[in-house]
């Protein structure tokens, strides 16, 4: 619940957003956007919309406050929105880090490693997307075949990479192959989502408007994303920073709906800061869990479903200061209800980095704070007066029925946290037995052949070499 | 197997049904050392192996312990000699100045569940009350447990007050969040267990 102080600051935050759009504007680096903002009556100058209030929240308010994501198996179906928080897999890393801190280019076999492992762990029902960035394919053939080493690895929700309208345009000939040809249908039960950033400050880019129209007009729904560092991307005051942020967001959103109204469409922010002492990245810093919590509360303000966050870290490993951070920034966006928690798990490095380690630890952080989020119900059976009263003064629970029969339910079961008797290297065994667990419980998603054939068939029309896809079906 | 179900009443702790399966399973023939033996202490034995693994809990270990002794009740009087004495005496207690069971009891219900007669002095025990226990129930082993760190040195009093009333036969084992393997050297115990089950497992090979 928002306190008056917050509800103060939102009504501050939004009139400033306003300003910028008014007296700023934002700049739409393709022609084609230029035009479509022009048609409806927004003010331009040369490529510079100049928004009104009323315009913008004339805009805003078609898009729906909450929708559902589709997976391939209907029991991993998502509502985006409310108070619902779902983690999805992290997104773009090009580096592997091991447990001691080296680190190695990322390959699609790490690609559908991680997949399998978001696969296997019931808390996820988001898969795929760039959840890392594999080396060893040629980057123009990369969304073609991540999306079909998720789709033949995953029976969850999809997120794909974002591109060129040229890039996607095999893609979405693949989602057709498996989904059919019915755009109303495919707007009815949309089934990929992907993420749109705005350049900040203050502008997107064309490639990036290219993905926005091509998921709009296909009634996808996309995430509208600013990215915007207090102090390098946005100003260094939070005030400011946030303030960018939102106006860059809703601008987006904006043009999303004036290219199909009612599209879905998330509030995004992976707005953050930047370390002072360097200017590096600073992710896994307070500073990007202050700009989450109000990146949930703004999008709730104006009625949006919200993707933002993430466990995440600045860390050179999977280590001490990774733990803190991850854990800082998944709380407080899980507190804050963020509907759709890309970088959920396994991200360091400031965005650069994967680890199998961490994407681990992340699982259990995500697990916590689930258990944290749950509370406690109060019943008889839960309050136990009589079990209190049978096992009175100095004597112990540990031996009466009540505590074997409530304890797996009530008391969270840890899978990694090292506890009582062990050895100080346990925690690298339970998470080495953990990964072990989650491989072994992987199953690999059955697919109808002919659909796989056609996939295959567009991609090699778009020039994918075939012995990348073989590998893909080998792993 | 008739056995099998009272084994798998262990591991399920049906303690309202285990004395009745017991009744049953002698009423038909079965020898009581076979049911003790490949009934009850075999269960406790996949309990400790099931704990050990992660697989089940410490509550759910003592469920099962308390299920082995509700049928161990039953089967005490029936049991012949040869089956009695195959059972080793323990003692155990936790130290003078100390008021800390939980762990004490949970080591007692386990090696009970490993098939001991276990006889429990309770706690804030001293020496000399020690020292008269092992006279009274003449044990294989003494198991002392202490969770303080001030209480520790009375592991040490009750080592040489033993050695003392000239009691050396007796097999010392010790244990307790502070306690290590190397203090158990240091004060001359015989051995130290970490948790329960390994209690089990260090009983049975001091009582060899």
């Amino acid at each position: 619940m928002l306190n008056a102080k917050e509800n103060g600051k939102l009504e501050q935050l939004h009139k400033a957003s306003m300003e910028i759009l008014g007296k700023s504007g934002i700049k739409f680096l393709l022609p084609r956007a230029v035009e479509i903002l022009k048609s409806n009556g927004i003010r331009i100058e040369s490529d510079v919309a100049y928004l009104t209030e009323e315009q913008l929240l004339y805009w805003v308010r078609k898009a729906p406050s909450e929708f559902k994501l589709y997976a391939e198996n209907s029991e991993y179906d998502i509502v985006i929105g409310g108070d619902n928080v779902e983690p999805a897999p992290t997104f773009g890393a090009y580096q592997i880090i091991d447990y001691a801190g080296n680190a190695r280019p990322a390959l699609m076999e790490d690609f559908i490693n991680f997949v399998k492992l978001y696969e296997a762990n019931p808390t996820f029902k988001v898969n795929g997307g760039c959840c890392v960035q594999p080396s060893d394919v040629p980057a123009e053939h990369g969304i073609m075949l991540m999306y079909y080493a998720a789709y033949t690895h995953s029976n969850k929700c999809l997120i794909t990479n974002s591109g060129s309208a040229e890039d996607l345009s095999p893609l979405f000939e693949m989602a057709k192959a498996a989904y059919g040809d019915d755009m109303e249908k495919w707007a009815a039960y949309p089934r990929i989502t992907t993420i749109v950033n705005a350049n900040s400050p203050l502008q997107f880019d064309p490639r990036m408007l290219e993905t926005l129209i091509t998921f709009c007009q296909a009634g996808q729904p996309i995430n509208v994303d600013s990215g915007a560092m207090a102090g390098s991307s946005g100003p260094v005051t939070y005030a400011g920073n946030i303030a960018l942020a939102n106006a860059e967001v809703l601008a987006g959103i904006a043009l999303t709906q004036m290219i199909r109204p009612g599209t879905p469409v998330m509030y995004g922010s992976t707005a953050s800061g930047i370390d002072m002492k360097n200017a590096a990245v600073a992710i896994g810093a307070p500073g990007a869990a202050i700009c989450f919590k109000y990146a949930t509360l703004l999008a709730k303000y104006y009625n949006l479903p919200c993707r933002g966050g993430g466990a995440l870290s600045d860390a050179k490993k999977p280590d001490l200061q990774a733990g803190f951070e991850s854990m800082m920034i998944y709380k407080t966006c899980a507190d804050n209800k963020m509907n759709f928690i890309i970088h959920a798990a396994g991200v360091l490095d400031g965005f650069a980095s994967a680890s199998y380690e961490k994407l681990i630890m992340d699982f259990e952080i995500i697990d916590f704070v689930n258990r944290v989020n749950r509370e406690f119900e109060i019943s008889d059976k839960t309050l136990a007066l009589d079990v209190i009263e049978e096992v009175g003064h100095g004597g112990n629970y540990l031996a009466n029925r009540h505590t074997p029969k409530h304890g797996r339910s009530e008391q969270f079961i840890a899978k990694l946290s090292v506890r009582g008797n062990a050895a100080p290297d346990q925690l690298e065994k339970n998470i080495q037995k953990r990964m072990a667990q989650l491989y072994a419980a992987y199953q690999k998603s059955v697919r109808d052949e002919a659909v796989l054939e056609k996939m295959r068939g567009i991609m090699l029309a778009n020039g994918v070499a075939e012995g990348h896809i073989a590998r893909i079906n080998s792993l | 197997m008739a056995i099998n179900d009272v084994y798998r009443a262990v591991l399920d702790f049906e303690e309202d049904s285990i004395a009745a399966l017991i009744e049953k399973e002698l009423a038909e023939g079965v020898e009581p050392g076979q049911l003790l033996q490949e009934g009850l202490i075999a269960a406790m034995d996949a309990v400790g192996k099931a704990f050990s693994e992660g697989e089940i809990f410490v509550p759910e270990m003592l469920m099962a312990a308390q299920t082995m002794k509700l049928g161990l009740d039953v089967l005490n009087p029936r049991l012949g000699d040869k089956d009695a004495q195959s059972r080793g005496v323990i003692v155990i207690g936790t130290v003078k100045g100390d008021l800390h069971d939980i762990g004490k009891n949970l080591v007692g219900m386990m090696l009970e569940g490993g098939g001991f007669e276990v006889h429990d002095l309770g706690i804030d025990v001293s020496p000399e009350a020690f020292v008269e226990g092992v006279k009274k129930y003449q044990p294989v082993i003494l198991g002392l447990s202490a969770l303080l760190t001030t209480t520790m040195p009375v592991m040490e009093e009750t080592v040489k007050a033993l050695k003392a009333a000239g009691l050396e036969q007796v097999k010392i084992m010790i244990g307790g969040a502070p306690v290590t393997r190397d203090f158990a050297e240091k004060i001359g115990a015989d051995g130290f267990s970490a948790d329960a089950p390994a209690a089990v497992e260090l009983a049975r090979s001091l009582s060899r």
